[in-house]
């Protein structure tokens, strides 16, 4: 009678450990998948991109609509490392989270600046930030040019097509910039604009709502509004 | 140490600039974003100054309070 009771003890413990099991699994696997919240991917898609009423977006222009190279039409974008290898693993590590080839890093490699019309460009120690002034904090910065805060005029179009020359600044005479600071910039290249929590917020440079918000402004059509967007998981 | 405050500064600034009018990132005033609306101001000269405005961390960054009144004001 013992004997059988113990045995009846040994089964229950063992299937209740098995279930335990199971169901860490299971909730293991829905986590690394797809545990993000979906309003706030949204939230920081608007602010950051959609909406046009704040720097470095045109009032007006494309204003709730999404706005970004289109690679499908024009090609990937022309980008001149200048040698900086920070950027390259910048560009790297975007092109394999994102699990795009976002970049054409050969056609304009050896361009002149003056006649590059359409893509990003390197430039190694000439961030600058608001007012011209370079901080402690002035590690990188986009803009039209080496030295300067603004974007070019007219960078992109009322459909939402970003087409232009970007200059990706990073490091000033203050700060040098690291890996997560060139893929942030390479953001603001790629277009998100305003800083959003998980991007250029107090805590963080980039996080992983940066990947979220970066990877479904790529995999959703240039002009989407808010209500159109399918946000998705990273690949 | 003596901290003195001085009378009679020009200090014009908002963080409610539209796009368009400065070339650089502007954090928004929280208590516009709350209200969904580009009148309130930090500071203007002569006019007003903010009841959540705390200061100013050198160089330029403004110290907001938002929701909370600053804890000097009136004295």
């Amino acid at each position: 009678m013992m004997k059988r009771n113990a045995a009846r003890w040994l089964v229950g413990f063992a299937a209740v450990c098995l279930t335990g099991i199971i169901v860490w699994m299971v909730l293991n696997q829905r986590g690394a998948t797809s545990a993000f919240d979906t309003t706030a991917i949204l939230d920081a898609i608007e602010k950051t991109n959609l909406d046009s009423t704040k720097f470095p977006w045109l009032a007006g222009i494309a204003h709730s609509n999404l706005k970004r190279w289109d690679i499908a039409n024009d090609g990937p974008i022309p980008v001149k490392f200048n040698g900086v290898v920070l950027a390259e693993m910048a560009a790297d590590e975007i092109e394999t989270k994102l699990g795009q080839t976002l970049f054409d890093r050969i056609s304009i490699a050896d361009t002149p600046d003056d006649l590059v019309t359409r893509g990003i460009i390197v430039s190694e120690g000439t961030a600058v930030g608001r007012g011209g002034v370079v901080r402690s904090s002035t590690c990188g910065n986009v803009s039209q040019s080496p030295g300067d805060t603004a974007y070019p005029p007219g960078f992109y179009d009322a459909t939402g097509v970003i087409d232009t020359r970007l200059y990706v600044n990073l490091s000033s005479a203050k700060c040098t910039a690291d890996l997560d600071i060139a893929i942030h910039e390479f953001g603001h290249a790629l277009g998100l604009g305003r800083h959003f929590k998980g991007f250029g917020d107090m805590f963080s440079v980039i996080d992983d709502d940066f990947w979220l918000v970066l990877y479904n402004i790529y995999t959703n059509e240039i002009g989407a509004t808010r209500e159109s967007l399918a946000i998705q998981p990273l690949p | 140490m003596t901290i003195r405050k001085l009378d009679g500064a020009n200090m014009d600034i908002d963080l409610a600039t539209p796009g368009g009018s400065i070339a650089w990132q502007q954090d928004a005033c929280p208590w516009n974003e709350a209200e969904g609306m580009l009148t309130h101001r930090c500071a203007v000269k002569n006019i007003s100054i903010c009841p959540y405005f705390c200061g100013i961390e050198y160089l330029d960054k403004v110290l907001c309070c938002y929701p909370n009144k600053n804890p000097l004001k009136g004295i």
